[in-house]
């Protein structure tokens, strides 16, 4: 029952990604990257993080998706807005692309996935026991990461900001 | 953590002076707060004795994510003193976005608390968490001249292609920590040497070693280099030439110097990368006919001359990597100081901008003149000690890789020469550079270091022990 | 910052080492000698170089000589050069040579020593080239530059054979440990002695003292006479443990050093510049120091060192006087009588031409009795012999030029006669003290004759003992020492006697320059050895060099070069094409990339 839909929910992630890449109307790609969420956030319940797969839903196909629209409707892009790529450029990525997954096929092909991660405790996923490692063994990386959205708010504060008018000097253009 | 907790807090009262719009007070509350960090972390340098390297030793406090050991107390030294040369330059630097000064500050700031995360993390999480707060400020900071299109371009593209690897960065963690069951870096250090090593953790250890590449800027992951330092405003490009380097050298070299030391078998891609990264970085120095890129493309070189010290782990590696940075670092901020009050009076940045400058600002010209003979290697500046004790070190490991490194020297000095010829040879063209006191002050300073490192490289080395 | 502002700091900063100096040699005196390292220089491989200073005996002798005369001519520089326009340089530069100088002696091994070596080579080059707009003095300037670095080479080279022989540069380790009569000894030692030729200006290395004179005189005084040229003493006092070692490379010191003090004082018979005089003179009582070191008499040497300082830099100062007060002229034709005109200078002239010509009591008859003596067994007859003939001819040259500058009738123009003045305090001062100097100087080392009659000690030789160790010789016989005095009090007498009569009362004036003949020619033109250098050595060279750049560099070097810079740029310009400012194509590298990398550690 779990493989089957662990085959089927990794075969529409797969579908819906590479319809996110093909897709020619930007919403169309949102729409399929949701969808692709959705599959991901599957394969996190069938791995037993059940937190983490509502979070994943709450965050990303709810918060950062809906965010997405909203950009790509206020800027109202379309197909005629899609750049027309080169044919050879395509081809030289989708070459590199296939490699690149051949190569890393080729690679992880017959690993041997050791007992110490097997024997990892599958209850982790459940939020009391995920509250007690974030809290405790990654409390750090928790805290310091407070730091990395501190320095992108102020970040996004400034690319946001508006420019003052009263620097009209154009000739202080290049440092 | 003492010195991450005082940065932070020093970035936060940045942002809030500028709410006060007591602008006088910016400039001096950064250059003194980073002053009281750096006496922090030298203080606590002092007192870590012996090796560079304590794994376990904060391992009650920091849950064995972070080691502020030897290692770390250096490299954010050198970061903080190399921000601290930078901040100097701000006044003239942060002229192009005069109203959101606090805010570059407090960017900047924030983005060397990543760079001391990084140098200290002893946890792959710790490393992720640490690249992405050095990285995601200079993604901003690369954009922040706004009406500069090139200032956008090269913003874009830093941060397209620091996307892309930080996808790889994770791919490799996940594949790492699938292969051995352990994040931190004394469990993976265990499980490479003690068991057969699985697939899975090698193709992870070897993607995250091809997105710390990416962030030092080895060929073949160089490409967004010459970019994005072109069109990056000088001052943040000196940030990103020497802060930014340092941290993601560092913090490679305290992973893969540890954990694949001793495996020949990993080396030799990164062996090949040196070779080609010095080649890529010093042939097209040659042909550039702007300062900025040709410092670029240099910035480059020294990074695959750095990999050296990687391929022969010992103390004396982990002191040429620090010494090789320390004078690397020393020299490109007094390139930069010099290059700032070039672009902002001569509007480009052409070798001809330069033409006559030792005869209009003698001071200017001899820094540079210096600071370009000491990356060029030339005694007795810093640069050639330097080079010298990476040199000499690495012979044992790959001889041919060393050969290769001096032939690269060779040829760096013709580029570095374009500029030292124009200023002494070629008759002035322009009226003489203004240069604010803080940048003479920056500039002695650089040049005080260049001499120091050169003719006592005893003195850091003693502190390295 | 004002002249008198800048004369102090400069002054006021050597006395403070002065006192320093003292305090030292108090401390050396009281627990003896005292190591100190500062930090680690250099450590690369085997080779691990402390930034270290040693003081012990030998080197506190050398800095109180170093900081107390260089304060004495630092005084007299200030009324000395008041009026040059480069007065601040001038300052500058002496402390540098007093940083350099100290340097040099204060290291506890090889390597800080060249250092200091090096350091005041190029004040010495700076500072005879001080009026730089003179083209002749920049050439003197360079002619000392280029002289040195032969000895200098010397001198590095013995520091790689000394430090592959012993693996260290640290007087420590090399000469404590036990040493035996060997080949690398000897050619250390050899190695050595060729710097210390550049130094000290010994044959063949010489001609550039002379006309180092063409700097201002406070600096002949201190660096070209009391100092600096001493250096290559206390190189090869220093290596004392070496030489003993090797009694070949004492002979070859001390055949040159004869050789030299007596060619240069045949030279110093016949010039008419006053400081070309004294420059002779100087590199003839250099040559008496080596003699003394060729025998094994190290403590004998530094005491000369010691007293030579004292007199010599007295003698220069006296002589810068002069020229002072003459307006700048040198040569001593023009000058005569200058006795009534200034008192002081006079005074003090005559007590170091005294010392120099070694009158009991004054400083010089102790050294170079001292010398003497130490020759008559050390090195056997002919060098005793030769010795003394030399200081005959010392004592003749110093007198004439004593009787033609200061007595007879004034000779000169009548508007210098209507000029000449007494030097101002700050210069006669200095005059003052070297004179007192000069003449107690000499019981730092009394002989062991007089010890009892004295009831005094030979202060220095017990002191240097701790350091370096004499060879043995018996004692001479209180008989020697009896006619050794009487005969050389009774020579000086009559030669006194002999020039006052030449010079003074049949009023013999040495001829101008176009009308000297034979063997005087030959002298004042200092036996054509410049001319001889200049044919053997620099024209050759020269034509060398115009051959190689025209034949080997420009057809074949620069092609080479060239070539190889093409083949860079063009190599640079095709990479150049990758960076196309394409993100996409970027990224398209960078799969590559990692493709080629993977395939690298998985497949093959």
């Amino acid at each position: 029952m779990i493989e089957i839909l662990f085959y089927v929910l990794s075969f529409v992630s797969i579908v819906t990604g590479l319809m996110v890449v093909f897709a020619k109307s930007p919403i169309h790609s949102v729409l399929s990257l949701i969808v692709t969420f959705f599959a991901i956030a599957g394969q996190y319940i069938l791995l037993n993080a059940q937190f983490l797969a509502i979070v994943h839903i709450i965050v990303y196909a709810g918060a950062i998706m809906v965010l997405f629209l909203f950009v790509l409707m206020l800027l109202n892009l379309n197909k005629e807005a899609e750049p027309n790529k080169d044919i050879a450029m395509k081809l030289a990525g989708v070459i590199s692309a296939s490699l690149l997954m051949v190569t890393l096929t080729g690679a992880l092909h017959g690993s041997v996935v050791p007992e110490a991660t097997l024997a990892v405790n599958t209850s982790n996923g459940l939020v009391k026991n995920l509250g007690q490692v974030l809290f405790k063994d990654f409390v750090v990386p928790f805290e310091i990461s407070s730091l990395l959205f501190l320095a992108a708010m102020a970040g996004a504060v400034l690319l946001g900001k508006k420019h003052p008018s009263q620097i009209t000097d154009s000739e202080i253009q290049k440092i | 953590m003492k010195a991450l907790i005082a940065l932070t807090i020093l970035a936060v009262l940045a942002l809030f002076v500028g709410l006060l719009k007591s602008r006088k007070l910016l400039l001096p509350l950064v250059l003194l707060g980073l002053a009281g960090v750096l006496a922090l972390v030298m203080q606590y340098g002092c007192q870590c004795e012996g090796t560079f390297f304590h794994q376990y030793l904060d391992e009650s406090t920091y849950r064995n994510m972070f080691s502020f050991d030897k290692f770390a107390a250096v490299f954010a030294g050198m970061m903080l003193v190399a921000t601290l040369l930078i901040s100097m330059l701000a006044t003239d630097g942060f002229i192009y976005n005069e109203s959101h000064r606090p805010e570059l500050f407090a960017l900047m700031l924030f983005s060397l608390c990543g760079g001391i995360v990084m140098v200290g993390s002893t946890h792959l999480v710790m490393l992720f968490l640490g690249i992405e707060i050095l990285s995601i400020p200079a993604y901003v900071l690369a954009g922040s001249n706004q009406r500069d299109s090139q200032s956008n371009e090269a913003a874009l593209k830093y941060f397209l292609m620091g996307a892309f690897t930080t996808g790889i960065l994770l791919f490799g963690i996940a594949l790492m920590y699938g292969g051995s069951g352990s994040m931190s870096l004394d469990g993976l250090m265990t499980y490479s040497r003690h068991s057969e090593v699985s697939g899975m953790f090698k193709a992870g250890m070897l993607m995250v070693l091809i997105a710390m590449c990416f962030k030092i800027g080895i060929a073949p992951f160089h490409f967004w280099g010459p970019d994005v330092y072109e069109g990056t405003p000088s001052i943040i490009t000196s940030y990103m030439a020497t802060v930014v380097k340092t941290a993601a050298i560092a913090a490679t070299f305290r992973f893969f110097a540890q954990i694949i030391g001793h495996d020949a078998a990993w080396m030799i891609s990164l062996v090949w990368m040196a070779a080609l990264t010095m080649f890529i970085g010093n042939l097209t120095a040659t042909v550039q006919s702007g300062f900025k890129r040709m410092l670029a493309y240099s910035s480059i070189a020294h990074a695959g001359y750095v990999l050296i010290a990687f391929f022969t782990p010992s103390l004396q590696a982990t002191q040429s990597v620090v010494f090789y940075l320390a004078a690397y670092t020393v020299a490109t901020i007094a390139c930069f100081a010099v290059l700032i009050g070039v672009q902002q009076q001569r509007k480009n940045d052409l070798f001809e901008s330069f033409n006559g400058l030792a005869k209009t600002n003698p001071l200017a010209a001899f820094t540079l003149t210096l600071a370009l003979l000491s990356l060029a290697g030339i005694p007795p500046l810093a640069g050639f000690f330097a080079k010298y004790y990476l040199f000499s070190n690495g012979w044992a490991g790959y001889p041919w890789l060393i050969l290769v490194a001096i032939i690269n020297s060779a040829i760096s000095i013709y580029y570095y020469f374009r500029t030292i010829i124009a200023m002494w040879f070629h008759e002035p063209t322009d009226e003489p550079l203004s240069f604010s006191m803080l940048q003479k002050v920056v500039l002695l300073l650089t040049l005080a270091g260049l001499f120091t490192l050169g003719l006592m490289p005893g003195l850091l080395l003693d502190f390295l022990g | 910052m004002g002249k008198s502002l800048v004369g102090m700091v400069g002054s006021g900063v050597v006395l403070g080492s002065f006192i320093l100096s003292v305090m030292a040699w108090m401390q050396v005196k009281e627990s003896g000698a005292f190591e100190a390292n500062a930090f680690t220089w250099l450590e690369v491989g085997s080779l691990h170089i402390e930034f270290g200073f040693l003081v012990d005996e030998l080197s506190s002798l050398m800095m109180l000589i170093v900081t107390g005369i260089g304060f004495l001519i630092h005084v007299y520089s200030v009324g000395y050069m008041h009026d040059d326009v480069g007065f601040h340089k001038f300052f500058a530069y002496l402390n540098l040579f007093i940083f350099s100088m100290l340097l040099l002696v204060m290291g506890s091994n090889y390597l800080i020593l060249f250092f200091g070596w090096e350091g005041v080579g190029l004040c010495s080059y700076l500072l005879i080239g001080f009026w730089y707009k003179n083209k002749e003095f920049g050439k003197a300037a360079r002619k000392a530059f280029i002289m040195n670095r032969i000895g200098d080479l010397g001198l590095l080279i013995g520091m790689f054979m000394l430090f592959n022989e012993f693996g260290s540069l640290n007087y420590k380790d090399v000469l404590g440990a036990g040493l035996s009569s060997s080949y690398a000894i000897t050619c250390i030692c050899i190695l050595f002695f060729i710097g210390a030729m550049g130094k000290s200006a010994q044959i063949p290395l010489y001609t550039w003292l002379p006309d180092a004179m063409a700097g201002p005189t406070p600096v002949s005084a201190l660096i070209h006479a009391a100092t600096m040229v001493t250096a290559g003493i206390y190189l090869v006092a220093r290596s004392g443990v070496l030489y003993t070692a090797s009694p070949d490379a004492m002979q070859l010191v001390m055949y040159v050093g004869l050789a030299t003090a007596t060619f240069a004082a045949t030279i110093g018979l016949k010039q008419n510049d006053i400081k070309k005089v004294l420059a002779y003179s100087t590199v003839s009582q250099l040559g008496f120091m080596f003699v003394a070191l060729g025998v094994g008499a190290y403590t004998t040497a530094m005491f000369h060192v010691t007293t030579h300082a004292f007199f010599k830099a007295l003698l220069f100062l006296g002589s810068g006087s002069v020229i002072h007060a003459m307006g700048g002229e040198q040569d001593i034709r023009k000058m005569g009588g200058l006795k009534k005109y200034l008192p002081i200078t006079h005074l003090t002239f005559l007590i170091g031409t005294l010392a120099i010509a070694g009158i009991p009591p004054l400083a010089g008859f102790f050294s170079k009795d001292e010398i003497l003596t130490n020759t008559y067994y050390g090195g056997g007859s002919f060098v005793f012999i030769m010795l003394c003939i030399t200081s005959v001819l010392t004592a003749i040259y110093m007198l004439r030029l004593y009787f033609l500058t200061f007595r007879g009738s004034f000779r000169g123009t009548r508007e210098q006669e209507h000029h000449l003045h007494e030097s101002p305090l700050s210069m006669t001062l200095p005059l003052i003290v070297l004179a007192i100097l000069s003449v107690v100087g000499g019981f730092l080392g009394v002989p062991e004759w007089m010890e009892h009659k004295l009831g005094l000690h030979h202060t220095l030789n017990g002191w240097l003992g701790n350091v370096v160790h004499n060879a043995a010789h018996p004692a001479v016989t209180e008989m020697f020492e009896y006619t050794l005095l009487a005969v050389s009090i009774a020579i000086l007498f009559i030669l006194a006697l002999a020039v006052r009569t030449f010079y003074i009362s049949r009023k013999t004036l040495p001829e101008p320059d176009e009308e000297e003949i034979g063997i005087v020619k030959l002298l004042s033109h200092k036996y054509y050895i410049d001319e001889l250098y200049d044919a053997i050595f620099v024209r050759p060279i020269q034509s060398l060099g115009t051959f190689l750049h025209d034949y080997i560099e420009k057809p074949v070097i620069d092609g080479l070069v060239n070539g190889f810079g093409r083949l860079s740029k063009s190599s640079g310009k095709l990479i150049r094409l990758l960076q196309t400012g394409n993100t996409e194509f970027y990224l398209l590298g960078m799969v590559l990339g990692i493709i080629v990398i993977f395939v690298l550690n998985f497949i093959m």
